[in-house]
């Protein structure tokens, strides 16, 4: 979008540190913060910490009511699908039931889950919205969730080698990561990952290809192969729950209609797999979203920390009910800048935050759904292909 | 009628416990759904809705509350956590009830506003008729003997009158069919506009021969010095004694009647966590939590929820004076002390009191 893509497509993470660095000073014209004095870094640090003291100062009654409609709105939801998944006969049923189940599952995942447990809500001292407890309807377990989507993508957003969110260890989604002959399938894996997408997420944390096949030297490595069995079990109970509940306690609920409550159930588990996977996708991997490496993060400020998020986020445009849709993750910038606020206030936030870029010249990286999604296919396909392939065409 | 039908969908939801049939059993969900059809019905909490407002001083006012079929019903004079929504958040506080048992199930609750107090301003502006509050169950050992004794005293201060006016109420009606006790109540308050109960409690006084009910205005009489204190120590002898007030108040009825030599006939209701003074020269203390990770710095005198809420941490709790136990927590290793008493609990594994706690060294909490 605002930021030009990387002309050099020797920009792989695997230079030597020397060659990085000529690289690095050669492209200073890439870094879209470069122009920005210390102290403008630091002042933008300062008005985006006031507008979070702004809001936490004044969480209330509406927020309450918000996240308490989206949970009933959810619920009835899901009553409404399940009962005509269990009890239709029509083909017609069938596929409101399925579209009521999915949207069910995408508003509880997105509008309320993510965000719970994302500590919005933790204020309204309500024990069933509190991030500590709350379990969400999918098969990921929401404790692991919390430790590398909180901690790891959240702190380290983009950080190439400490943000396992970049790619998810299977795609190729950046100029500056190493490309591998498994990148060749990702046109291919990329589908795969997005109908399985809670299967992603649900084994993320405890990453068993990492722990299989990654160096036995590594010390991110050797951590994760020693919390592996505990993660290990955690998932299976989770997922087995999972499993249990969509695929044999509503089926046999109405035992005339099991094959069809399967089905939708399997279907609506699809639909919001697919569609959370394009949203999260949307988020940090269209083009002019930039990735980091380690040593541009070290020693870095508030201001700078905010700037990381900025330049590593992208947004999407549409109407309310869309960014509902998206637990709005639609603003994803306003997300990372802000990311225990309660969400629905982002697209009031994003009018500031905007402007902000648009005073210090900053990109504010922002379309729309189609356009951001095609943004990101071009990515993997394009960077599929080996660096040396694509030079040509980059010029 | 609706306790009947409360009560089936109370036994028929219990029978589907098992976590394997989730969501079709999930709690929230379920009270949700019974909120509903009905606002106190709940298969977890006690709920009670006001049903009835009295403003009894420009800063005060009762609310009267019918809880659902949990509760449990209480004793003249005891306490109770309330829970009510403020803003969108969720606030507990403990407050005494005002009333005696009464027949028809309904509880009162008298809350004079305080400054900076969420609960207390909702409780005086806010709430309406309709409104619906979670409930514990009652708790509490200042309550009347089973048999009554020959003669009672009774001591309040501020709104140190509620639980004693709940008393007052249970003298009153059972001393319609048993032989009854000889009741001095000293009522205190800064001015008359203040009394809370006033008027009530002289027409009870007017009625009732039993009941001698003496006034004292801070304002406008002599305060209760010392001697004033010794004086009544000294008409109560050894009748069993009551005091409810702030914690000065209650400082100064220990001090009169532990010098009298009595302080086994005197029952205290407190407010607030009274303080020790934290030990001159003590230091600031590490404390471990253990399943956050976090490291938290206690300053002397700090209780253990309150440095855990200053480094961003957000322990359950409740009434923030030790007695709701809602911020229970084992502490592994370490000492602490009870900020009240100055109680020493040093052995491992014990559970503490996070609102009440301050360590004497380093310690380590499973938070």
């Amino acid at each position: 979008m605002m930021n030009p893509q990387r002309s050099d497509p020797s920009a792989d993470i695997a230079m030597s540190p020397p060659a990085r660095a000529a690289y690095a000073k050669e492209n200073v014209m890439t870094d879209p913060t470069a122009h920005l004095t210390r102290d403008e870094v630091e002042a933008i640090g300062r008005e985006l910490d006031l507008l979070r003291e702004e809001m936490l100062a004044d969480l209330g009654q509406a927020d309450a009511d918000h996240i308490r409609r989206m949970v009933w709105t959810a619920r009835c939801s899901a009553i409404l699908g399940r009962t005509l998944l269990g009890f239709g006969f029509t083909p017609v049923s069938f596929v409101l039931g399925v579209a009521a189940l999915s949207t069910a599952k995408i508003l509880e995942n997105m509008e309320i889950g993510h965000n719970v447990l994302h500590a919005q809500y933790d204020w309204m001292n309500d024990p069933t919205l509190d991030s500590q407890t709350y379990e969400w309807d999918i098969v990921c377990d929401s404790s692991q969730w919390r430790h590398y989507h909180n901690y790891e993508h959240h702190t380290y957003t983009n950080v190439l080698g400490k943000d396992r969110d970049v790619g998810y260890g299977l795609l190729r989604v950046s100029e500056d990561q190493r490309w591998s002959p498994k990148h060749l399938m990702q046109p291919i894996s990329n589908v795969l990952l997005s109908l399985l997408f809670q299967w992603g997420v649900a084994t993320h944390d405890m990453d068993p290809a990492r722990v299989m096949l990654g160096s036995r030297d590594d010390e991110q490595n050797r951590k994760l192969r020693e919390e592996f069995p505990e993660k290990w079990q955690q998932f299976m109970g989770k997922a087995a729950h999972q499993l249990f509940k969509d695929y044999v306690l509503f089926p046999l609920l109405t035992p005339w209609n099991a094959p069809r409550v399967l089905l939708g159930n399997l279907l609506a588990n699809g639909i919001r797999n697919v569609w959370t996977n394009v949203i999260i996708f949307c988020g940090h991997f269209p083009e002019g979203t930039r990735v980091f490496t380690k040593e541009e993060t070290e020693g870095e400020t508030r201001g700078d920390w905010y700037l990381r998020q900025l330049q590593g986020s992208a947004n999407l445009e549409g109407s309310s009910w869309f960014h509902v849709m998206t637990g709005h993750l639609s603003h994803q910038i306003e997300h990372h800048l802000f990311p225990d606020i309660p969400a629905w206030r982002y697209p009031k936030m994003a009018e500031q935050v905007s402007d902000l870029c648009r005073r210090y010249d900053l990109p504010y990286n922002t379309g729309t759904l189609v356009e951001q999604y095609g943004s990101v296919l071009s990515r993997v396909f394009r960077l599929a292909l080996p660096p040396s392939w694509t030079s040509g065409q980059a010029a | 009628m609706s306790t009947l039908l409360s009560r089936t969908v109370v036994l028929a939801t219990d029978l589907w416990a098992s976590p394997w049939l989730r969501p079709l059993n999930d709690p929230a969900a379920v009270d949700g759904l019974l909120a509903l059809v009905w606002p106190t019905w709940s298969r977890t909490t006690v709920r009670a809705q006001i049903v009835g407002t009295i403003r009894e001083a420009a800063n005060v006012r009762t609310l009267i509350l019918r809880p659902s079929a949990k509760w449990a019903g209480h004793r003249a004079g005891q306490h109770v956590s309330v829970e009510a929504e403020v803003k969108g958040r969720r606030l507990g506080r403990t407050f005494s009830l005002s009333s005696a048992p009464r027949l028809d199930g309904l509880i009162e609750i008298t809350v004079k506003r305080s400054q900076d107090a969420r609960v207390s301003a909702w409780w005086n502006e806010t709430a309406e008729l309709g409104d619906v509050v979670t409930l514990g169950q009652p708790t509490g050992e200042f309550v009347l003997p089973d048999v009554l004794p020959e003669r009672l005293v009774m001591i309040a201060a501020g709104s140190g009158v509620t639980p004693i006016r709940a008393m007052l109420q249970e003298i009153d009606t059972r001393s319609k069919s048993d032989s009854t006790s000889r009741v001095l109540f000293l009522h205190c308050a800064r001015t008359r506009d203040e009394l809370i109960f006033g008027r009530e409690l002289e027409a009870l006084a007017a009625r009732c021969s039993w009941l001698d009910l003496r006034i004292h205005l801070s304002g406008e009489d002599a305060r209760l010095d010392t001697a004033a204190w010794n004086e009544i120590v000294a008409e109560a002898g050894e009748a069993p004694s009551f005091v409810c007030g702030p914690p000065q108040f209650l400082q100064a009825a220990e001090r009169a009647w532990a010098e009298a030599g009595r302080v086994q006939h005197l029952n205290v209701e407190r407010f607030t966590a009274q303080r020790l003074d934290p030990e001159a020269g003590a230091s600031a203390h590490t404390a471990t939590a253990s399943r956050s990770g976090r490291q938290i710095v206690v300053a002397p005198g700090q209780t253990l929820l309150e440095a855990a809420e200053t480094a961003g941490l957000r322990p359950a709790f409740g009434c923030r004076m030790g007695v709701c136990h809602t911020c229970l927590c084992r502490k592994t290793s370490g000492s602490v002390q009870d900020v009240r008493d100055g109680r020493i609990i040093d052995e491992p594994g014990a559970m503490i009191q996070l609102c009440v706690s301050t360590p004497r060294t380093a310690v380590t909490i499973e938070l």
